[in-house]
């Protein structure tokens, strides 16, 4: 009854150099950390005298983070250009992380209208079975861990869902 | 103080509460013994099933879970090689050769008794501490309180591991998440593009996202696992008498070094394990048995490691600053009760850290028996499959994140969270100083305005009050330490 197949294989990782990861996640916090400053700007005018308005912690917040981020992001870049880092970031069995990610999103975002049973059951069986969980497992689990769930959390503790 | 303390006790005739204990003690061994999850994500997915329960049995549940996972933590250790948490660590390295010795039993009763007798020792110093210190901290105005709290923040990036810049990055992240919602003194919406957001980032939620979601995805990377080979626990329960009385200084020390590194936000079990055994190990007169199965190696790291926990709830309590992810969890669950930490709590919610203090002593004998009674089973736990662990941390993760507000807003803050969880641990990012800063952020930018406020716009205020020139002083040296290493490494 026990299967668990899908063990790590090259076939399944996701191999990045580490720079290149942090080149992607400073961009990226670096654009969000613009725009906090953009949205910034407004609040802190609103200071008056001697009182810090609304903006003026933010905007602190935001000129570090830009800042820091910067700095991030031109070492990361410097690394990748002189080729200094042979550090990899292995994503294992990226597939099934996407898939599972997939899984989160649909059925998670859909909770309230599947109810709390079905998107449980569903949201299981799709997690397990990236887990590469097969077999009779699979189809006996997911409805328990469901069921159990539902007894808990609607039942017990009373979450009411539409 | 002593009639609080009775009140504490007193709150035990409750049964739910006692049930608290129980349950919270027994989910707390499970979590620890499971290498790879720990006391944040216990706690964390523990606070869905505590919303609709009386706050005590909330708060003496959760800090049960807190306990329970460093003893539990010990057992994989000891018998598999393998840390249930990350202050088991020093534990396997004396733990694991005595179970290769056939000596499992007895390296995991010297490990579950020290840790009993590390808790209660620190559970007396928290005693003797939080109180006095809660009511000195009533006297602070508000440039104390910004110098606490950035204080607490600057701790934590000396402890947190990586990259300075990453740490940085991380706790601005926090700070700037904290600043979502209504501002408190002018009631102007900030980078709240949805309504839902007014009140502020559901902290649960994010936590549960941060914490649980992304382990799974965690999971689902490396999903196989072998079963481990069950080891004989004969001599569990004949370890003499006079095994522990040698074990008397190391066990009095470790608990010491275990509260105080617990007191320091952002140092945690981990820390006060491996520094407890360093030192057991330089004043040993036997410091070869070191590494080859020490008793007192397991001594030293086990009893530090639980006394860390008492010491990290020292300045929760009395202050409302959260030492540790934990803990900062545990201050969440408590303002979901209507519950706020720092020293107002002592004179407001007494009932709260007396009866905390109370189930921490009551657990000793508690969370003895249940290691030593169920060591067997607990050894068996590390061989859940990843899967189904994965399946049902999620489906509680998402539930839970719906049942905070019985509506769909949370879930979506929690998938988010989460995905950005497991991207920034890829990244080496840490997840603690998010944390710590998303829950000081508002005590932070507060107090700062209150001071200058008050002060009449003058920015020196927080220089010139004693108090709050020490504790600016200490933040500033904790900032400036990781960033002369940086400066230093690069020369």
């Amino acid at each position: 009854m026990k299967k668990i197949n899908d063990t790590p294989t090259s076939e399944h990782q996701f191999r990045l150099p580490f720079s290149v990861l942090e080149v992607i996640i400073s961009v990226a916090v670096l654009i969000i950390g613009i725009f906090y400053l953009i949205e910034t700007l407004p609040l802190a005018s609103m200071a008056s005298g001697s009182q810090v308005g609304p903006g003026g912690f933010p905007l602190g917040i935001a000129i570090i983070t830009v800042t820091l981020t910067s700095m991030l992001l031109i070492s990361s870049v410097i690394k990748l250009l002189k080729q200094t880092d042979s550090h990899h970031v292995t994503f294992h069995r990226f597939i099934y992380v996407l898939i599972s990610t997939g899984v989160i999103v649909l059925i998670g975002g859909n909770l309230e209208s599947l109810g709390a049973f079905f998107s449980t059951w569903i949201m299981a069986t799709g997690i397990m079975f990236c887990c590469g969980e097969r077999g009779l497992r699979l189809l006996i689990l997911p409805p328990c861990i469901g069921a159990t769930i539902y007894v808990i959390f609607v039942i017990a503790l009373g979450v009411y869902f539409p | 103080m002593f009639d609080n303390l009775v009140m504490g006790f007193h709150a035990f005739a409750d049964p739910y509460v006692f049930l608290g204990l129980l349950v919270g003690a027994f989910l707390g061994y499970l979590i620890g013994a499971i290498p790879g999850l720990g006391p944040t994500l216990g706690v964390s997915l523990l606070i869905p099933f505590t919303y609709s329960v009386d706050p005590l049995v909330a708060v003496v549940t959760l800090v049960s879970l807190y306990a329970a996972a460093e003893y539990g933590g010990a057992i994989s250790a000891i018998l598999i090689n393998s840390p249930g948490t990350a202050a088991a660590v020093a534990t396997s390295w004396d733990g694991y050769p005595l179970t290769q010795k056939g000596k499992a039993g007895v390296a995991l009763n010297i490990s579950i008794i020290s840790s009993g007798i590390g808790i209660f020792i620190s559970t007396i110093l928290l005693f003797f501490t939080a109180v006095p210190l809660s009511e000195f901290a009533l006297n602070f105005g508000p440039e104390a309180y910004f110098s606490l709290a950035l204080m607490g923040l600057s701790l934590v990036s000396i402890f947190a591991s990586g990259s300075l810049i990453k740490g940085g990055i991380a706790m601005m992240i926090g700070l700037g998440l904290a600043t979502i919602g209504l501002d408190a003194q002018t009631g102007v919406p900030r980078f709240a593009f949805n309504p839902e957001f007014f009140e502020g980032l559901p902290l649960v939620p994010a936590l549960l996202g941060l914490f649980a979601l992304s382990e799974v995805l965690f999971m689902i990377e490396q999903s196989r696992q072998e079963p481990h080979k069950s080891s004989t626990m004969s001599g569990i329960f004949v370890v003499p008498f006079n095994v522990y009385y040698k074990l008397k200084y190391t066990l009095l020390r470790s608990s010491l070094i275990g509260y105080i590194i617990g007191i320091i936000p952002g140092a945690g079990a981990s820390i006060a394990s491996f520094l407890s055994y360093g030192v057991a190990k330089r004043v040993s007169k036997t410091p070869d048995e070191f590494g080859k199965g020490s008793l007192e190696g397991i001594s030293a790291s086990e009893s530090a490691n639980n006394a860390a926990v008492s010491g990290a709830l020292a300045p929760l309590l009395a202050l409302g600053i959260p030492g540790s992810p934990t803990t900062a969890i545990i201050i969440g669950a408590l303002m979901i009760h209507g519950i706020q930490p720092g020293p107002l709590l002592f004179t407001m919610n007494p009932e709260v850290p007396f009866t905390i203090f109370a189930s921490l002593w009551i657990s000793v004998p508690i969370m003895v028996l249940i290691g030593l009674l169920g060591a067997k089973y607990w050894a068996k736990v590390a061989d859940v499959p990843r899967s189904i662990l994965a399946a049902i941390v999620t489906c509680i993760c998402l539930m839970g994140a719906y049942s905070s507000e019985n509506s769909m807003f949370p879930v979506y803050i929690t998938i988010a969270f989460g995905l950005l969880g497991y991207i920034f641990r890829k990244a080496d990012i840490p997840l603690a100083p998010i944390v710590l800063a998303l829950v000081l952020g508002e005590m932070l930018e507060t107090n700062f305005r209150r001071a200058v406020v008050i002060s009449g716009g003058d920015y020196w205020v927080f220089f010139q009050k004693p108090l709050s020139l020490i504790l600016l002083s200490v933040a500033i040296i904790s900032f400036l330490i990781p960033f002369v290493k940086w400066i230093r490494s690069k020369i």
